[in-house]
């Protein structure tokens, strides 16, 4: 394998000039290089760490070996969900050894320095680094979103070189930190599909499952889809990096890197051409949940909030559940960055309505839901691939309106001519 | 048959007669094998239930959930970590598990390079042997 080329100052934090914490998250990210095959070192200028999820106390013992070493984050780093609600105890039902264990590791990311984000919308909690920034981001939706949204440049990083990219401010440079690997080779053509259909959010869930099954890891560009909001491109992402493993994608005329066609292939013709129609997206549809149900059929539980909801989104369920009351529990899962924006009042008048509002973590990566198994109903293309596994409930998929109209009524509400037409 | 070394393992050491676990569909650690008891979790793959400790664990596909990594380490601390691991591509994410695993002193696997082509000439069951430079033996009449 070839060797990594370090400067001056990647040579002093390995050979120890700042501290033995430095040193071993130096020995971790140069011997991750060496596996990637990159010849050098890039300077990062921001991280979200993903690694403060509690999956077993080893990542715990490894965030204390860290903090026992007196490692800080040498850039601006925020966290994504832990496996506690720290506002709000007594939702989360962790057995006492692993609920120990679990806030043992937060408070070792925040001993190191990192800002208590603890949500996967960092980029919605004041995280946003300008187009063409090199960073080190975890979180497949939040790399996503960075990449192709923000035109900030990083790799899908995993557990434990996020915060050792983070201590020492350097990452492999290689992926999607190279310009050349980020141009487009595969064109979506989404023309065919009717206006109408992206006028409903639950389009873009849709189209990222899709896309993640269509491309996997390959880089696609999107036509035809209109101008998605902030949000709308958000929950796009997030399905797509758990039905693939999609890091970067481009939507012509919307994403930075992506003013036009030719910039976003970087001049050169697709290798590959994919016409969505409204077939394969009606069918992407249906995958995404895993019962049939009917209008009317009993429910036990509605979630969303994956990626967090922003203030916006919370707002347009505040509006949704009007003055009524949920009859079966409705989770909205969200960060303290999009509380802290809600009018004063609003968050114990929506708990007051039965709405579990739910932060610094969510419902599919910690226990949450009822025990044992039931129906979930969600608008959510990352809760809808995710929640059958971890959860054990089965999952069906629905637009906002049907989601709390569920929630409200007890039962499953589908919109009756569909909801897709005009 | 040479197998490319991507990581080492703790203690660097050669990987003597560890039976083969070959892994023909595609697995996510995360969500594929459980943390606690090293059992592969994912009802669609054909090695349901199968514990993967002291195996030689042949991976044919690996989907890259970025928590790989953590699943990976957890299994080193408890000791139902593979005795190796052979995957047809590079693989930064779980390559990471067994990187931390030895900077925290933990017996960890190393992480070899073969592809899936090669892989297929491998039954599952057999014994192999693989040396700490790369070197695979499938020891005969073994399965």
């Amino acid at each position: 394998m070839k060797c990594v080329d370090l400067d001056g100052y990647e040579r002093g934090l390995l050979d120890g000039a700042a501290g033995e914490a430095a040193a071993l998250a130096m020995r971790v990210i140069v011997e991750t290089a060496r596996v990637l095959g990159a010849t050098s070192l890039v300077e990062i200028r921001s991280a979200h760490i993903d690694g403060c999820l509690y999956h077993g106390d080893s990542g715990t013992l490894f965030a204390e070996r860290l903090v026992g070493l007196g490692a800080q984050v040498a850039v601006p780093t925020t966290l994504n969900v832990g496996a506690l609600d720290l506002l709000h105890g007594g939702i989360v039902r962790l057995e006492p050894a692993a609920r120990k264990m679990a806030h043992r590791l937060m408070a070792a990311y925040i001993a190191m320095g990192a800002r208590q984000t603890w949500t996967c919308a960092p980029y919605q909690a004041g995280h946003r680094p300008a187009a063409g920034e090199d960073v080190a981001w975890g979180e497949s939706n939040a790399v996503a979103f960075c990449n192709s949204v923000l035109g900030a440049r990083t790799n899908r990083y995993g557990d434990f070189l996020d915060i050792c990219a983070a201590i020492t401010g350097r990452a492999p440079k290689s992926g999607l930190h190279l310009p050349r690997n980020r141009f487009a080779t595969v064109l979506v053509d989404a023309t065919a599909v009717p206006d109408s259909f992206w006028r409903d959010d639950i389009a873009f869930p849709i189209l990222g499952a899709w896309l993640g099954r269509a491309v996997g890891q390959r880089i696609a560009a999107i036509e035809g889809i209109g101008r998605p909001t902030e949000d709308q491109l958000k929950a796009l992402g997030a399905a797509a990096a758990s039905s693939g493993s999609v890091g970067l994608f481009h939507v012509i005329g919307v994403t930075p890197e992506a003013s036009t066609r030719s910039a976003a292939f970087g001049d050169v013709a697709p290798q590959d051409t994919i016409r969505l129609d409204l077939t394969a997206l009606t069918r992407a549809r249906a995958g995404l949940s895993t019962v049939n149900r009917s209008a009317g059929e009993a429910i036990d539980a509605v979630a969303i909030g994956s990626p967090h909801l922003s203030t916006d989104e919370l707002c347009a369920l505040d509006r949704l559940v009007g003055r009524r009351h949920c009859s079966k529990p409705l989770y909205a899962c969200t960060g303290r960055h999009a509380l802290a924006g809600l009018p004063q009042g609003l968050m114990q008048s929506l708990n007051d309505r039965g709405v579990v509002v739910i932060v610094d973590t969510c419902v599919v990566v910690t226990p949450v839901l009822p025990p044992g198994s039931g129906v979930l109903v969600t608008n959510s293309g990352k809760f809808a691939h995710y929640a059958p596994q971890n959860t054990g409930y089965d999952v069906v998929f629905a637009t906002l309106v049907e989601c709390v109209e569920s929630a409200v009524r007890g039962s499953l509400y589908l919109t009756p001519n569909g909801a897709h037409e005009g | 048959m040479k197998v490319e070394v991507i990581v080492p393992g703790q203690p660097d050491e050669d990987i003597e007669r560890a039976p083969a676990v070959m892994l023909t569909e595609p697995i996510s650690f995360w969500g594929g094998i459980s943390p606690s008891d090293g059992t592969i979790t994912d009802p669609r793959s054909r090695n349901h239930n199968r514990p993967v400790a002291a195996t030689a664990l042949f991976i044919s596909e690996l989907r890259g959930s970025s928590s790989g990594s953590s699943v990976l380490l957890e299994l080193i601390y408890r000791g139902l970590a593979p005795a190796a691991i052979v995957l047809d591509s590079l693989d930064a994410i779980l390559a990471l598990g067994s990187i931390v695993g030895r900077e925290m002193g933990w017996k960890s696997p190393p992480i070899f390079r073969l592809p899936a082509a090669e892989q297929g000439l491998i039954t599952d069951g057999a014994v192999v042997s693989i040396s700490k430079n790369g070197h695979l033996t499938v020891h005969p009449g073994s399965c």
